[in-house]
């Protein structure tokens, strides 16, 4: 059950919002934790579940889009796959996400400044796996030969066979097999 | 000491104006691709509105005692749709990003009426919208969101312009024509959702 749960002194302004330290929101009472939280005192999470993991999603999505250093890239692409098999998790913050698929601190400050107000990292909320899906639905692979590979995230590894070059280290070959269904042209690299 | 209408006016420039412009884009943000919609704007009320809002009274005392904490739609926001079903698709798309305090479905109060018509939430406004800058009195905890369909916009716009109030004296002549174009509106939203339903082979309700 709850141990405290204090109330802003502003009845007019701040009646709505408060905190509720809960200790056992994530193990395995956490029925009764429900029933208190939300039943008893019919409160929730101040950001929604969609809300929380649509913010972490493009702040994951523009680390990865605008980072110049691979093994930030690396980084991302590990949790992202971790991720997608997640699954939902209430009560849990950016930071505590991060933490519990140890990335990196240099990783996770990256991620960080994509978030619109720093406070953010560690607010509360429930993870939707289908809502961090929608922003990170494609993965892109660019070869400084030109190609650019492209699949679904969550096929990529599987779609592209990728075997490193002996005698030539960080060079790759990729391969994949599949009937051709479409082809397009595109202006300008994003 | 300050006056109400000074306090309000320095907390609409330094606040309210830029919050309402986050809030439009980011509902604009979250519905980009959303099908049938017509249009989505928010705005910071008027210095002349929100006065009038707060110096109304009721059974001969002041209605607000705390006006700039008490008044909620200080930043108003709307999202028109095309039909009656889009205003609940919408409806349950606000429900998952944003966090409420009120949802009202607002119909006449009865049967036989016709009048305004419309969903009006008042929502939290996002955590990551608050300017950490600011002290509690200065900021907004809330902002109001109106979705209506097309009909039910133009018919409160029209209505509007012309300044009829529900507390206002209007005549019955009056009374009867302003409920036959809600009567009308009303039933456009009908039949245009229910032509929808038949198009794209949804059920008829």
């Amino acid at each position: 059950m709850p141990t405290n749960t204090a109330i802003e002194p502003s009845f007019n302004k701040d009646f709505w919002r408060g905190q509720a330290a809960d200790k056992q929101v994530n193990s395995a009472e956490s029925v009764i934790a429900d029933y208190w939280i939300r039943e008893f005192l019919l409160s929730d999470f101040l950001t929604p579940g969609e809300a929380g993991t649509r913010r972490f999603a493009i702040a994951v999505r523009e680390t990865m889009n605008r980072s110049t250093e691979p093994s930030v890239k690396e980084d991302i692409v590990a949790v992202q796959t971790l991720m997608a098999k997640m699954p939902a998790q209430a009560g849990v913050s950016a930071k505590e996400l991060l933490d519990q698929f140890y990335v990196p601190e240099k990783t996770q400050e990256q991620i960080k400044e994509h978030f619109t107000r720093a406070k953010s990292f560690n607010e509360s909320f429930t993870f939707v796996p289908d809502e961090f899906a929608k922003f990170v639905h494609m993965r892109t692979t660019e070869l400084d030969n030109g190609a650019l590979l492209t699949a679904p995230t969550d096929r990529f590894e599987q779609v592209f066979k990728r075997e490193p070059l002996v005698n030539a280290p960080g060079v790759f070959q990729f391969s994949t097999q599949g009937r051709i269904v479409d082809q397009r042209f595109r202006k300008v690299k994003p | 000491m300050s006056t109400l209408q000074e306090l309000f006016t320095v907390r609409r420039e330094r606040v309210l104006v830029l919050l309402a412009e986050r809030i439009e884009n980011h509902l604009k943000n979250l519905f980009s691709g959303f099908a049938r919609i017509d249009r989505i704007s928010a705005r910071a009320k008027s210095v002349d509105r929100f006065m009038h809002k707060a110096t109304k009274q009721e059974n001969g005392k002041p209605r607000y005692g705390d006006p700039l904490n008490q008044i909620q739609d200080q930043v108003g926001a709307r999202i028109v749709t095309f039909y009656v079903s889009d205003v609940e698709r919408v409806r349950h798309e606000i429900e998952k990003y944003f966090k409420y305090i009120e949802s009202k479905k607002i119909v006449p109060e009865s049967e036989s009426e016709f009048g305004y018509e419309g969903r009006h939430f008042i929502l939290f406004v996002p955590t990551d919208f608050l300017d950490e800058t600011l002290t509690g009195d200065e900021s907004v905890e809330f902002f109001e969101l109106q979705i209506k369909t097309l009909f039910q916009h133009a018919w409160s716009e029209a209505e509007h312009d012309l300044g009829y109030k529900p507390s206002s004296k209007v005549a019955s002549d009056q009374k009867r024509r302003l409920a036959f174009t809600a009567a009308q509106a009303w039933g456009a939203d009908q039949i245009f959702d229910e032509l929808h339903r038949q198009v794209t082979e949804l059920p008829v309700r």
